[in-house]
């Protein structure tokens, strides 16, 4: 398998024949696992290496469905900010399939029919960004950007076998990013290594980054133990020995406790809740996808929302407007509040012990398709990935087994070293 | 009678509040952009500082204390004439305040809706996102004269501290009670509308309760075209517009906007009839900045009532004729103080004054009137890319609004004399060089 770096450097008619290449086959595989949901006209020179895009983020010109029927035909009429400096360099391939508005964590449940898991296609390939992860895999792409508000590239970056980083809240522009929960949203890049990652995210915020130059020696590495304790037996096998392969190569181990990241997942799913329902309040029927008729506008709004959004944005969108009622506002969404400062500070603390915090990405290996029945069961996956989320921080997913992801996480703004100690592990574990 | 209102100003600014389209469009939708017709994914940027600074003045001469920062807020509801189904709108900016006696309960900022035509199920969104400053007082005016003398006075304070133009309109909500029960008016777009809507309000209520009938707590609508209020055919409901902080933006900060507090009517008025002007001519004069700025300049060597007189009759009545201001009409100030000079030490007649005076407006006016050269164009496109290098930077970067927030401050340069397209071409190629 070709290298990011090499694939870069691919002269221009190299990277053309790549590139029709993977047209080829995606054209043969999307039935079987659905990665992408719009395939961009076909370039007689495409001149450059491919770029996946995730469908709820936009590209002037191609339709942008965000996963979910209600925009259905809606083509965008602007390109993502953190699209500008990466699409002068990669060609736009297809758009890729997802959780409808980023809402969801197994990349099944897409509107336009389930993505499947690149190594089994009876499992989930993790979400939101699911058909990014697959595409990559299966190389029908070669640089994919998705985006991660609670996990959504880190959670598919680990059951695919790649790799995805969250980067610090703030540092890319959101312009043009579908809304899930705006205090918490990133664009976020992902390829099959961590150079390809390092390379779009220079672009994405315009900075420069030095990946080598760097040694694990000396480094303090946090390991909050209930995170690892509470995870299945194949992924704690798999991060124990990541972790040893960098101890063996000079780091120094920290085990920790830290209680309040329990707070996480629930504060997080009630502030998502919240902002989603806000957010999710422009679409009436009235200027997107279909429209469902009524007596009076309020019946008609209330139809098209009730018949076009899927079950589970209707939840959240329930659960959103529920949570920020007047009576209800201080006791849930203030609450909730909290809970993201509590997590923060305990995230805070325990960088205070050490350079990075290293956790599972994900908690299982990938599930069986329709193996989770309650929205809770899935929410409850968000474990690993949910308190950097909360705490702004950038937290890349690197591999450590075939379907097991090694979470780093680093303190705010510290992207570049984040990703210097994934290049750095990277190497180790590919020496041996 | 309690009365209350709820005024809504449009601030002179030429960007909305949180994007960088140009505040007017003559055909519909044609001043919007991703960010001000809701398109998914699109984020506001932050607050138009002019706004804000503008919004900031008011609050600082209606007396009002100060906020240290003011969140911006998210207002739910659904209407077709919002984007998104949300408004935006500022936590207070200054509050308990007071003017000629009326408390003023706060001042804030938000943005205006788009336009909606029920009949025609049309929207435009040239008016979306618009900057407005809303002001709130307390039920503390008690009579209509009391209503008139406040609305007057405060449009003048307006066009003298230079927040809003004299042609903007006002827009407001006010709450009328002549016994216990409070009835609300919304729907008001005009000065004049306000007083009609009072009065109006204040002798319906009186009549139902001198025939003995019951007045209930409502909200009505004022009818400019009819001169009446009716009641609202929706159902009193209580609605909850689940007020939220938008997660898309910082909180003003407030403590760092630095205005200048200008001497405001009332102060400048009294000053100018400590100096022995009289009330008529005290009041024209504070009418305009520069009208104060040159009788200060001029009662120096003149006696202070030659000269305010002389600009309340002369100037302000050849002003008024062309509907313009001094600052509008473009003429500088420097020009009519030296007119003023010969005609008050009586170098020159008064006739010959006036007919200097209207040659100076109306050279200023014939250019606001011709068509603008292509050389015009071109000269006020450079001086617009070089006083917004920021804009053109944004431009550069991607940003396809900052185009027409170009072309509209171009436009209003020329004094709206170019074609538009014409504009727009010369625009891009400065743009693409
Ligand atoms: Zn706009």
């Amino acid at each position: 398998m070709m290298g990011s770096k090499e694939i870069l450097g691919l002269s221009t008619s190299d990277a053309t024949e790549r590139f029709h290449k993977q047209l080829t086959l995606i054209e043969k595989q999307n039935k079987t696992y659905n990665a992408f949901v719009t395939v961009t006209d076909k370039y007689a020179n495409a001149g450059y290496p491919s770029l996946a895009v995730k469908d709820n983020i936009l590209v002037e010109g191609i339709r942008c469905t965000s996963s979910s029927r209600v925009l259905e035909n809606y083509v965008a009429p602007y390109s993502a900010d953190a699209l500008h400096n990466v699409t002068t360099h990669l060609r736009v391939i297809g758009k890729t399939v997802h959780d409808p508005f980023g809402a969801g964590g197994s990349g099944t449940t897409s509107d336009f029919g389930a993505t499947k898991n690149p190594f089994d296609t009876t499992r989930v390939p993790g979400g939101s960004s699911g058909g990014n992860g697959v595409a990559l895999a299966l190389e029908q792409c070669d640089f994919a950007i998705g985006s991660d508000t609670f996990g959504s590239v880190r959670a598919p970056a680990a059951f695919c076998g790649v790799v995805g980083l969250r980067p610090t809240y703030g540092l890319v522009s959101r312009h043009g990013l579908m809304d899930l929960a705006m205090s918490l949203d990133t664009i976020a890049p992902m390829a099959r290594d961590v150079y390809g990652v390092a390379y779009l995210l220079e672009r994405m915020a315009n900075k420069r980054y030095e990946l080598d130059k760097f040694s694990a020696r000396g480094l303090k590495i946090v390991v909050p133990t209930e995170l690892l304790d509470g995870s299945a037996k194949e992924v704690r096998d798999a991060v124990e020995k990541a972790i040893a392969t960098l101890t063996d190569a000079g780091a120094k181990r920290v085990d920790v406790r830290a209680p309040n990241l329990r707070y996480a997942v629930p504060s997080y799913y009630i502030t998502m809740f919240a902002e989603f329902s806000s957010a999710m309040q422009r679409f009436d029927g009235l200027k997107y996808g279909p429209r469902a008729d009524g007596e009076t506008p309020e019946e008609a709004v209330s139809k098209t929302r009730g018949s076009y959004l899927s079950e589970e944005l209707k939840r959240r969108i329930f659960l959103g407007t529920y949570a920020t009622r007047k009576e209800h506002a201080n006791k849930w969404y203030a609450a909730a509040l909290r809970g993201r400062t509590l997590v923060a500070k305990e995230m805070q603390g325990l960088l205070k012990k050490g350079d990075f915090i290293v956790t599972p990405t994900m908690p299982v290996l990938p599930w069986k398709i329709g193996e989770l029945t309650t929205p809770l069961q899935n929410y409850l996956m968000d474990v690993m990935t949910g308190p950097p989320s909360l705490a702004g921080m950038p937290a890349l997913s690197v591999p450590c087994g075939r379907t097991v992801g090694l979470q780093i996480i680093g303190n705010r703004f510290k992207d570049a070293e984040v990703l210097q100690l994934g290049h750095a592990y990277e190497r180790l574990r590919d020496s041996k | 009678m309690k009365v209350g209102l709820e005024i809504h100003v449009y601030p002179r600014t030429s960007a909305k509040m949180f994007c960088m389209c140009f505040v007017r469009a003559e055909d519909a939708n044609t001043s919007v952009c991703p960010r001000c017709t809701g398109q998914p994914g699109a984020k506001p940027m932050a607050p138009n500082r002019t706004a804000v600074e503008k919004a900031v003045v008011l609050a600082k001469a209606l007396g009002c204390k100060l906020e240290v920062r003011a969140t911006v807020l998210r207002k739910h509801y659904f209407y077709p004439d919002l984007p998104s189904n949300y408004q935006r709108t500022s936590t207070p900016i200054g509050r308990e305040g007071s003017f000629l006696g009326v408390r003023i309960r706060e001042v804030h900022v938000e943005e205006d809706a788009a336009r909606y035509e029920p009949r025609d199920g049309t929207v435009d969104y040239n008016r979306a996102g618009v900057p407005l400053i809303e002001v709130v007082t307390e039920p503390d005016i008690n009579s209509t004269d009391a209503a008139k003398n406040f609305v007057d006075e405060f449009s003048r304070l307006l066009h003298y501290l230079k927040i809003a133009d004299p042609s903007s309109a006002i827009k407001a909500d006010t709450n009328v009670s002549v016994g216990d029960t409070r009835v609300e008016v919304k729907n008001i777009n005009t000065t004049h509308g306000i007083l009609a809507a009072i009065e109006h309000e204040a002798k319906r209520q009186t009549e139902l309760l001198e025939r003995g009938g019951t007045l209930v707590q409502e909200t009505r609508h004022w009818d400019e075209t009819k001169g009446r209020t009716l009641a609202s055919r929706e159902k009193e409901t209580e609605s909850d517009y689940r007020y939220m902080e938008d997660p898309d933006l910082q909180p003003i900060d407030i403590s760092s906007v630095r205005v200048a507090t200008p001497e405001d009517t009332f102060a400048a008025r009294k000053r100018l009839e400590r100096a022995g002007v009289a009330r008529d001519a005290a009041v024209a004069v504070t009418e305009e900045q520069e009208f104060v700025a040159l009788f200060d300049s001029l009662s120096k060597r003149f006696e202070p009532q030659r000269v305010a007189e002389w600009i309340r009759r002369d100037l302000r009545g050849e002003l008024n004729h062309r509907t313009l201001t001094l600052e509008q009409s473009g003429v500088k100030t420097k020009d009519v103080e030296r007119l003023m000079d010969d005609a008050l030490s009586e170098k020159i007649t008064r006739h010959k004054a006036k007919q200097l005076l209207r040659e100076l407006l109306d050279k200023k006016e014939s250019k606001h009137t011709t068509k603008a050269s292509k050389e015009d164009v071109e000269k006020a496109v450079e001086a617009t890319l070089l006083a917004h290098q920021d804009v053109v930077q944004r431009y550069r970067e991607g940003k396809k609004e900052a185009f027409n927030f170009l072309l509209g401050e171009t436009n209003r340069a020329l004094g709206f004399a170019a074609d538009p397209k014409e504009i727009a071409k010369v625009l891009k190629e400065k743009l693409n060089m």
